[in-house]
């Protein structure tokens, strides 16, 4: 009986030595698997950063030519005709627009992303963003407001991405809210535990987001409709950049809103201690 | 006489463009489609003012102005024109010597009017 038992010893190591020689080999393969996955990923991240910037030349000239035909300076131009170029023109820019959130998107994935850190007057960014929008606002037939504490602390952090969160939000709040609605911008404190941090609201009237979407909305690639023949076109790229932009500066981002009832996004940025 | 400028430019769709929207504001244009090309630039005197592409084929836009310097031949007023306008594009440019950065593609009347500011 003492055999016996020697020998099922014997078995169980054996079995454990080929139990353990099969697990390395399945994480030899696993490992190999992430690696063909890294490098498949970054082939793609490459090939959209290639294509978005050579899309960008023949889109230039066709604004380009197209402008210089609008202005009349190859010869005049009826208003119909002129009328026709200036969708050409509208058409082409929302297309640049694309494909630089493409080619930030690309950029962004390929490598680890820094921040250019200064400390800047956030108030004087809202109002420049602002500032940029007048014209679109008023063409919309939409009110624009603002409300900004005072006094508001200096916020530390890059002004470019901050600037282009703005823009995204704002956008989106231009495109989704009907003529006759309200779009306003509010900047305060958010006190938090370890630091001040100054809390932007970007606000709509427009159609709102089922709270089931709320996540989806920031998700790469995804779109409330995903349809082919949805309203709302764009890359489903913008809120993915803005949330990366926001968390790199240690701050947070995230929208309240219920069909029907507009949409309130927030996002929050460290304010310069003095 | 007619301001001269130097337009450094590797696509021809755009180019072509800029040469009859440039032309059509009264300045003379000479078309560059390489940094070699534009570094070889003969004058006989600077150009007044330089358009510089970025993405050139044969090397970054930006190497032509040190190109011209060398030869004193750096235009009275130079433009880069990219198509990214972060902070950082911004500032290598501005360090190499452009007066200032023009992102692509520049509404027409626009550039026309930062160029005629820049012979005035």
């Amino acid at each position: 009986m003492a055999d016996s038992g020697y020998t099922r010893e014997i078995a169980t190591a054996g079995d454990l030595e080929s139990q353990v020689r099969r697990l390395e080999r399945e994480i030899d393969e696993a490992h190999r698997i992430i690696a063909d996955l890294r490098d498949r990923d970054a082939l793609k991240t490459q090939f959209l950063s290639n294509i978005s910037h050579d899309l960008r030349t023949p889109l230039t000239a066709i604004i380009t030519h197209a402008e210089i035909l609008r202005d009349g300076i190859l010869g005049d131009v009826m208003p119909k005709q002129k009328e026709s170029i200036s969708v050409i023109i509208t058409g082409g820019r929302q297309l640049l627009d694309m494909i630089a959130e493409i080619l930030t998107h690309a950029r962004h994935s390929s490598g680890p992303l820094t921040l250019v850190e200064s400390v800047f007057s956030i108030r004087e960014v809202v109002e420049q963003v602002l500032a940029l929008n007048e014209s679109l606002v008023a063409k919309k037939g939409l009110t624009l407001d603002k409300k900004l504490a005072d006094p508001l602390p200096m916020v530390r952090g890059d002004r470019d991405k901050v600037i282009h969160v703005l823009t995204n939000l704002l956008g989106n709040a231009f495109e989704f809210t009907p003529g006759g609605g309200s779009v306003w911008v509010n900047v305060g404190m958010q006190p938090s535990d370890e630091h001040d941090m100054v809390l932007i609201e970007v606000g709509d009237t427009g159609r709102g987001i089922a709270p089931d979407h709320h996540e989806l909305i920031f998700r790469e690639f995804a779109q409330v409709d995903s349809s082919a023949s949805r309203a709302h076109h764009g890359t489903g790229l913008g809120l993915t950049i803005a949330r990366r932009f926001v968390e790199l500066h240690g701050g947070r981002i995230w929208v309240e809103s219920d069909l029907g009832t507009g949409s309130r996004f927030f996002f929050s940025l460290p304010a310069e201690r003095v | 006489m007619s301001p001269r400028l130097l337009l450094v430019e590797d696509s021809p769709m755009i180019s072509g463009a800029l040469k009859i929207l440039l032309e059509s504001g009264g300045f003379e244009v000479t078309l560059a489609q390489t940094a070699a090309e534009a570094a070889a630039w003969r004058g006989p005197e600077r150009a007044d003012v330089m358009l510089l592409d970025l993405g050139l084929p044969d090397a970054d836009g930006l190497s032509v102005i040190a190109s011209l310097v060398k030869r004193g031949m750096k235009p009275a007023m130079t433009f880069a024109m990219t198509g990214r306008n972060d902070a950082e594009t911004i500032e290598r440019c501005k360090a190499a010597g452009c007066d200032d950065v023009l992102v692509k593609p520049v509404p027409v009347q626009q550039l026309l009017r930062i160029v005629t500011k820049a012979v005035a």
